[in-house]
């Protein structure tokens, strides 16, 4: 039974591996595009705003203002919708023991989708802090249809999971339905076609630090208080029942851990719409490779999901350049084929 | 101390009444079976006596103390579980299995002190699961999990175990080695042991007292010779069999008879 003693040891070394990974991603995705910035210019540029350091300065200033004003407000706004998508999966896919549970499966998707559209056709025009009207209804439909579904799946004092899961499919194709309807009857809508497509599609749509700003305390705040949970998850893992009898108090962790999945899913959204595939998929390649333990799991997929949507979007932005590719469609195909992989190769498989 | 006593207690689903004011008392130490054909209400009463279910009427107290007055967290490090079988979702190894017992014990965030890592050694080491510690809990064969699951509750320190149809799933080997197992934790750790159980015969060789529940009242409680008897088993079980001395130990031993045997009393 060594292996007790060496869990916290390895829970901190993948966590240095996984941000030496990401920080390397974010130098290297802040350094590629139009204009191509040297690395090492990078990371000389990033220790001397940290005043610790003066490196001679040995680029031109156009760079240092394509760094910190364009594209690091971008890469780090990616890093953020990969770590809540990512951690909001694990949150899901643990409470719901469901393999095929996702951000979306309560009914995110379609109210964030519903809202968004919503707010495409209003003659409304309201901003904060740099978001629209789009990004902010995306955020409410999110978190308003969690509630809805929760409280339609209440039966007394318990809210089942299997009729949560019910309801959350219910909610999510009835509002993609109504979505649609008011895409088809709207004209004013089908000439934002695009934009709407944008947005089912996901993209990182961030061009100022005011967006990250304001999303960064929701992303980081719901990724810690995630991580006070891990046990929780692991208790759930043998059902409701087994849970409590582990001394879980299964309804109220339950709402919460509903909560801080859905606010991080609505937190994401906000930055670049739907993107698929990195919240179903990153938490359970590192489950794969790691084990099941939430305690390694959640941080490990948190890291995981921002290495995975910063290079995403590096090559969503560059791929086809100056062509923009939905970086939902970049997380499938390259998610995809790694997933089936890992699938193939590994020992510890599942038994659902 | 730890007597669980189960008091007046009255429970209901939404529908209908599934316990009728059950009073049970059970002492420190003691190994108890619950028998009861099928929505007898022995799973309910095990969960009531777990703090799951919350009576409708009546109380459970555990030691002096009334399970209300606690929470899951407390309640859980006194009454362990072990149900029919548990199913898991992901790969978990069975060390990792067996350390879940100690959830009502850690702190958010904290490792294992020295304290868990101890229990989990000792139950472990006293399920002898030892041999199984890297494997994936999913690989194993039913027995070997009802074990890791006996290890699980035993890492919980508990003073109270209950077990619903522990046996239900296993072949004879590993039921009389589970059962064994709950024999020596009983005899050697003191714990007290309420088991719900389907095989009369088992449950007349492994505990001394058994509880026979009838639509959700106690219909007779005491020693296995006195309670398992031919008019018992007609009475709960609608069912005929002949009751007589086990050839080799000194319980009841209760033998199932086919209904269109001419033999049979009518």
């Amino acid at each position: 039974m060594a292996g007790i003693s060496y869990r916290s040891r390895r829970l901190w070394l993948v966590v240095a591996i996984l941000l030496a990974v990401l920080a390397g991603a974010i130098v290297l995705a802040s350094g590629l595009g139009a204009v191509a910035i040297s690395p090492l210019s990078i990371i000389k540029m990033a220790l001397n705003k940290t005043a610790l350091f003066q490196f001679p300065i040995t680029w031109p200033a156009a760079e240092e203002t394509i760094i910190f004003q364009i594209r690091l407000p971008r890469v780090a706004g990616g890093a953020l919708v990969g770590a809540a998508l990512a951690t909001a999966g694990v949150l899901f896919q643990g409470l719901l023991r469901n393999p095929m549970a996702d951000p979306y499966i309560i009914g995110t998707s379609g109210g964030a989708a519903f809202g968004a559209t919503l707010a495409m056709l209003l003659p409304l025009s309201l901003a904060f802090y740099g978001f629209g009207m789009v990004p902010l209804a995306a955020f409410a439909g999110a978190l308003i249809t969690v509630l809805l579904v929760y409280n339609l799946a209440r039966v007394g004092a318990r809210t089942p999971i299997v009729s949560m899961l019910l309801a959350g499919f219910a909610m999510n194709s009835l509002l993609i339905a109504a979505m649609y309807f008011l895409l088809v009857v709207s004209q004013s809508l089908q000439l934002k076609l695009h934009q709407v497509l944008a947005f089912l599609l996901g993209g990182v749509s961030v061009n100022d630090w005011g967006q990250v700003l304001v999303i960064a305390p929701l992303v980081l705040g719901g990724i810690i208080i995630s991580l006070a949970y891990a046990r929780h998850l692991n208790a759930f893992s043998l059902g409701e029942e087994g849970a409590a009898y582990l001394g879980i108090d299964v309804e109220r962790h339950k709402v919460i851990i509903l909560a801080l999945g859905s606010l991080l899913t609505a937190a994401a959204v906000c930055l670049s719409g739907l993107v698929g595939f990195v919240g179903l998929v990153t938490p359970h390649a590192v489950r794969l490779v790691l084990g099941p333990d939430h305690r390694l799991l959640l941080p490990a997929s948190a890291l995981a999901g921002a290495i995975f949507l910063v290079t995403a979007d590096l090559c969503a932005r560059t791929l086809l350049a100056p062509t923009e590719l939905p970086v939902g469609v970049l997380t499938a195909l390259v998610g995809a084929p790694v997933f089936i992989y890992l699938l193939r190769r590994t020992r510890r498989e599942y038994a659902f | 101390m730890s007597n669980l006593w189960i008091r007046n207690v009255s429970f209901s689903y939404l529908d209908g009444l599934v316990l009728k004011d059950v009073d049970l008392s059970i002492k420190a130490g003691e190994k108890v079976g619950l028998l009861g054909p099928n929505g007898s209400g022995k799973t309910t009463l095990l969960k009531v006596a777990s703090g799951v279910l919350r009576p409708g009427q009546g109380e459970v107290l555990l030691g002096g103390v009334a399970l209300k007055h606690l929470s899951r967290r407390q309640t859980a490090r006194m009454v362990a579980v072990v149900p029919q079988q548990f199913h898991l979702p992901f790969a978990f190894t069975v060390e990792e299995v067996v350390l879940l017992g100690r959830t009502p014990f850690l702190k958010r965030l904290a490792s294992e002190s020295e304290s868990d890592r101890h229990a989990v050694r000792e139950a472990v080491h006293f399920t002898g699961i030892e041999h199984l510690a890297g494997r994936m809990f999913n690989e194993l064969s039913g027995g070997e999990r009802q074990r890791v699951i006996m290890a699980m509750a035993l890492a919980q320190e508990p003073k109270l175990l209950l077990l619903d149809e522990p046996t239900a799933n296993l072949d004879i080997n590993h039921r009389v080695e589970l059962l064994e197992l709950v024999s020596r934790l009983n005899r050697e750790r003191g714990l007290t042991v309420v088991a719900a159980m389907h095989d009369l015969n088992l449950a007349a060789l492994y505990f001394d007292r058994l509880v026979v529940l009838k639509e959700g009242a106690v219909f007779a409680d005491g020693p296995p010779g006195a309670v398992l008897t031919q008019e018992l088993v007609r009475q709960v079980f609608s069912t005929e069999v002949w009751v007589g001395p086990h050839p080799v130990a000194e319980v009841p031993h209760v033998a199932l008879l086919r209904r269109d045997d001419p033999e049979a009393p009518p």
